[in-house]
């Protein structure tokens, strides 16, 4: 069971950045009807609040030398952020929650891989960790869109809400 | 004794592996490759975050089919690396990428005038060469310009989260043009065309051999 719990931890993250990642423009355009070009600027800034908090959650991690926490933490983040963009209905309630709790979520699979590091894996179970995010965005996407297309758009945001659910499991003491 | 004696040559043999690969480039040169591979990561994340916008509102498709490109690509990639690993073995890595830059330059060009979703997965191929190019050849690369193993990683994987940034106005202008949501493909086109300028622009930068290492060829 533990021997599964990084596998899976990897799967889910993965899942994570793949269903989000294609879905963000058609969810943006379709729930709040943003404008292509409104979709690129979002985008931007988005993805520059996950540029710093690539930068301040590692290190603060480091510090404390806990990546555990910081790991878990970005599940609630997404689960979040997924909960905000599917209940609200104004962009720039959709823009703040992205900037402010998107672009911290997505450092959570950089937790994963520091914390596998930290807990003295080897760098095949670093590389083999990566493949398993790999085999997440070749099915990720189809999924993705599978239920875009059959549930709606509001549903890919339940997913990740439910994906970032699983991907936190409790602490184990 | 055995595990240590025929492990202190393995040592010494990947250190020089590690120093014979080593690609000496002015700092300006690795500025240069840096620049390029934002560019080049760009013009990929603009391609994940806009599939599914240029599916259903321009190629007016079932969102199904982005989904289903993407994940071509995605699969296609994992043979794509092993295929780029053996080469690597006759291949230098710039010359690898500049192949990636080809079938990225092609990809994105085709994209714009792509009609159908079986023209849209046949062309996926191209994207999982390009992005395989990027994603394996490049992090290789960067290893073999900055010899410190952490600095070159995270100065590769920032080029990833830059690169993404830059995505942002990519969309935004692109859209913007009289081609609509098909001038992004064509604007990601241009900016793999500059990042092959950049990247030859940054091989004339090569460091001239040190006389200790000419020594080392001299008979």
């Amino acid at each position: 069971m533990k021997r599964l719990l990084v596998p899976t931890a990897a799967l889910l993250w993965g899942l994570q950045i793949a269903f989000l990642s294609p879905a963000l423009a058609l969810i943006l355009v379709t729930l709040y009807d943003a404008s292509t070009a409104q979709v690129g600027w979002i985008l931007m800034v988005y993805n520059a609040s996950g540029f710093v908090a690539s930068l301040l959650v590692p290190s603060y991690a480091d510090r404390r030398e806990d990546y555990l926490r910081p790991m878990l933490a970005c599940g609630v983040l997404t689960l979040v952020l997924a909960l905000v963009l599917a209940f609200t209905t104004s962009l720039s309630v959709a823009v703040v929650a992205l900037v402010v709790v998107g672009g911290p979520a997505g450092v959570g699979s950089s937790m994963l891989y520091a914390n596998l590091r930290h807990s003295g894996a080897k760098p095949a179970d670093i590389v083999n960790t990566r493949a398993i995010v790999s085999v997440a965005w070749i099915a990720g996407p189809p999924l993705a869109t599978l239920i875009i297309g059959t549930f709606g758009n509001r549903a890919i945001l339940l997913a990740i809400g439910a994906v970032a659910v699983l991907s936190s499991p409790p602490q184990p003491s | 004794m055995i595990s240590q004696q025929s492990a202190a040559p393995d040592h010494d043999s990947s250190a020089k592996a590690a120093e014979g690969d080593h690609l000496a480039l002015r700092r300006r040169g690795v500025a240069l490759i840096v620049a390029a591979f934002v560019l080049l990561q760009a013009a990929n994340a603009t391609v994940t975050s806009i599939m599914t916008l240029f599916v259903t509102e321009t190629m007016r498709i079932d969102v199904i089919w982005a989904g289903i490109a993407l994940g071509v690509a995605a699969g296609l990639e994992v043979p794509a690396l092993v295929l780029i690993g053996r080469l690597s073995l006759r291949f230098s890595s710039l010359r690898l990428i500049v192949t990636g830059c080809l079938a990225g330059i092609a990809y994105y060009v085709a994209m714009a005038y792509v009609t159908g979703p079986a023209m849209l997965i046949a062309l996926q191929p191209l994207n999982a060469w390009c992005f395989a190019a990027i994603a394996g050849v490049g992090l290789t690369l960067f290893q073999q310009m900055i010899p410190r193993p952490g600095l070159s990683t995270g100065l590769y994987m920032n080029t990833r989260r830059v690169g993404a940034i830059v995505s942002g106005p990519i969309i935004a202008l692109g859209s913007t043009t009289a081609l609509g949501n098909r001038g992004i493909f064509l604007a990601c086109g241009i900016l793999i065309i500059l990042a092959l300028v950049v990247i030859a622009a940054a091989a004339r930068q090569r460091q001239p051999r040190p006389t200790s290492d000419l020594a080392r060829w001299m008979p």
